[in-house]
């Protein structure tokens, strides 16, 4: 077993589950057709290949980089480098992060123009840049994450009570596209490049993680702030829904090519400037590892392509039919529980998610399993999805009835559970709105909301991102407090028996 | 007098625990499980910079009789025979403490099973980061089969630092090679001209007999 097959069978069966419950859904409640079943199964083969290809260019390429970089940073000892790299950084990944592009444009459709897509993008890349550089300082100077994070989501909560209904949805929703596929393993390298070395291991641990959670408050924020100083109060009434032509199969997965190489290459443009400017200054980068994080960038980029075209070849339509369909039967019950499912089974698939368990595992020597770490994260994902269709089908709830309690439960829980999940936590909810939310959940939510008569499409279609960000946080704090309670057992009993 | 081993078992990524519920089921305390990667050779994979794999390393401390069911176990129950399935050898240690549950140890040497005792040698390279896998390509380049790596830190004398409000230790890397005795001298020499060893801060290396084994071809 090398790298390569060892990847490829832990993605196959964490593609598996979701590939197997829409086939069953297409034998039982929603029939798909011939057509679209046989494209959903292609795109799911073209998943697990780009997926592989991805993640083994992550760890080969991205992540030694990463590493390598928040070395460099650091180890010069200078504050205004530090602050520098921070803002330069955080700004250009956020920038180039083609969730962001894809939520800026909708912004700017939604808002009937009111709010640039490019005033968007500028603003929140900013907003993730002044966060990263405090994120950094935060490591360097030993400031406890969850002092910070209470802080910055009580400024949310101040910022909430200002901002329009609509734009609650959309600055939560901020927050989950920004914190992409490809740039959640290099914050979460770069960070872990600068923690690595402390002396005191167990702050080592801590600190690996938190920075994308810090990123993301960051997105939040600054999308408010937008919406408070444009005062924008009209809006349109839905979003311009995407046009399925009636193509051949192979038809469909052509069209997907392009878009795929062009949202690929905007990602990767910024990483690979900075990794050219970073070779050229360091000198403790040997041919080896130049030569080992080329074909990482390599493989990682054409992973990328591979995984769009299936997810938006392969996934979208499927998404959006089911979410339909089920409205459209009635069939609310099954509407909630096959959210539920999905919710779960679409997680393990996420890219971010993978990079993130396995430098869980990683960090702390096998310690958490990457196995605790999913069950935790389904559950939430399953429920943020199961709770944001019954908001869809009860148009009594509103977004901040779910937001407002979830939020103050999470801050709550930083008190109490292990600091090291505080970190894990606060960046899942960053790593879990990844690509295969954002498109197939996403469709499914937004066929959902579609089909459901009453259902406000802005307000309900955005908002699930939200959701799925928020939910994992809780949860992996839940498993923090059962690994104390867990671990205080053991010990206790050991002392008994002594 | 009673010979306590340190068994070290290289095996699989996720086989740890089980190597540890195995120990345990031979009345052994306990063990620990290090995250390590391990060669493969392999030209073409390795062009592709795809010639590795993730491992668990598992050290499992006990006297001799109880390690010996061990690793006789392991050796069966992870297929140790058959290639790439993993590695397991014992190192005899010359002290032990805080391993108080079993005192009676009747067996002086294991006679059955495994590749003819004192015939092989462990060395332990510890390098900077990132030279790990020089240390491996001298190595093979005299005659060593494979080799796992383990990614640790920590400092000689002149090494601490301190950054902002932090002390660092450098990120270092330990490299584990297995050889025949016969070729222990040549490896070692040829691991030390390449990283050039005799310079201070530059690494260090020892070696270990190893006085059973496993699964090595």
């Amino acid at each position: 077993m090398n790298i390569f097959s060892e990847k490829l069978k832990e993605v196959f069966f964490s593609v598996l589950p979701v590939t197997i419950i829409v086939i069953l859904l297409n034998f039982t409640i929603v029939p798909l057709g011939y057509n679209l079943m046989f494209r959903f199964v292609i795109g799911a083969i073209f998943i697990v290949i780009g997926l592989t290809l991805f993640l083994l260019g992550v760890d080969l390429g991205v992540t030694p980089f990463g590493a390598v970089l928040g070395d460099e940073i650091t180890k010069r000892n200078k504050l205004w480098i530090v602050v520098a790299a921070g803002l330069v950084l955080g700004f250009f990944i956020s920038y180039a992060e083609p969730g962001l592009l894809i939520l800026a444009n909708q912004i700017d459709m939604v808002t009937l123009g009111n709010i640039s897509s490019s005033s968007i993008l500028i603003v929140v890349s900013a907003g993730i840049a002044c966060m990263m550089v405090l994120g950094f300082l935060r490591i360097l100077f030993d400031l406890p994450l969850y002092i910070i994070l209470n802080v910055s989501y009580l400024i949310v909560l101040i910022l909430g009570f200002f901002v329009s209904e609509e734009f609650l949805a959309i600055a939560f929703d901020a927050s989950g596209s920004t914190t992409g596929v490809l740039a959640v393993p290099f914050i979460l390298a770069l960070s872990f490049g600068i923690s690595a070395r402390k002396k005191n291991s167990k702050s080592s641990e801590k600190d690996s993680f938190g920075l994308v959670a810090i990123a993301s408050v960051g997105a939040i924020a600054s999308v408010m702030i937008l919406d408070i100083f444009s005062k924008t109060s009209e809006f349109a009434g839905a979003l311009p829904s995407s046009q399925f032509e009636n193509l051949s199969i192979a038809g469909v997965f052509m069209r997907e090519v392009f878009p795929a190489i062009h949202d690929s290459s905007i990602a990767f443009l910024p990483l690979l400037v900075i990794y050219i400017i970073t070779i050229l200054i360091s000198k403790s980068i040997s041919k080896r590892e130049n030569r080992r994080m080329i074909f990482g960038f390599i493989y990682a980029f054409l992973g990328l392509i591979i995984f769009f075209i299936g997810v938006n070849a392969g996934f979208m339509e499927v998404g959006s039919l089911i979410g339909s369909h089920l409205v459209e039967q009635e069939k609310y019950i099954f509407l909630i529980s096959i959210g539920f499912v999905l919710g779960i089974v679409t997680i393990l698939a996420e890219p971010a998610v993978y990079v993130l368990t396995h430098q869980i595992e990683e960090v702390t020597a096998g310690y958490v399993k990457r196995r605790s770490v999913l069950v935790a994260l389904s559950a939430g994902v399953g429920l943020a999805v199961a709770l944001s269709m019954l908001r869809i089908v009860t148009s009594d709830i509103r977004l901040w009835h779910y937001l407002l309690p979830g939020y103050i439960i999470a801050v709550t829980l930083t008190f109490f559970a292990p600091k090291l999940f505080v970190g894990i936590a606060f960046d899942a909810g960053g790593v879990a709105t990844g690509p295969m939310t954002a498109t197939f959940i996403l469709a499914f939510t937004q066929g959902a909301a579609n089909s459901y008569p009453n259902a406000e499409l802005l307000a309900d279609g955005f908002g699930m991102i939200a959701m799925v960000a928020m939910m994992p946080i809780i949860t992996l704090q839940i498993l923090g407090l059962v690994f104390k309670i867990k671990n205080r057992k053991t010990i206790e009993g050991e002392e008994k028996s002594l | 007098m009673i010979i306590y081993d340190m068994n070290v078992l290289i095996l699989k990524h996720g086989m740890g625990s089980k190597a540890i519920a195995m120990a345990k089921e031979c009345n052994i305390s306990g063990g620990t499980v290090l995250l390590g990667k391990g060669t493969i050779r392999n030209s073409f994979l390795s062009f592709f910079e795809l010639a590795e794999s993730t491992k668990e390393i598992v050290l499992v401390i006990a006297n001799r009789e109880l390690g010996c069911k061990f690793l006789e176990r392991a050796n069966s129950e992870f297929n140790l025979i058959n290639q790439n399935h993993g590695i397991a050898f014992s190192i005899e240690l010359s002290k032990v403490m805080g391993y108080t549950s079993y005192k009676k140890d009747t067996l002086n040497y294991c006679q059955t099973g495994g590749e003819v005792m004192f015939n092989y040698d462990s060395i332990f390279v510890i390098v900077d980061k990132g030279k790990g896998e020089d240390v491996v390509d001298a190595a093979s380049e005299a005659g060593a089969r494979g080799a796992t790596i383990v990614n640790a830190r920590g400092s000689g004398i002149h090494e601490t630092s301190k950054i902002f409000a932090i002390e660092i230790e450098p990120e270092k890397e330990i490299v584990l090679i297995l050889t025949k005795d016969d070729i222990t001298q040549a490896v070692c020499d040829n691991i030390n001209k390449k990283m050039r060893l005799d310079e201070s801060g530059n690494g260090i290396l020892f070696v270990q007999k190893v006085n059973k084994a496993y699964g090595i071809y």
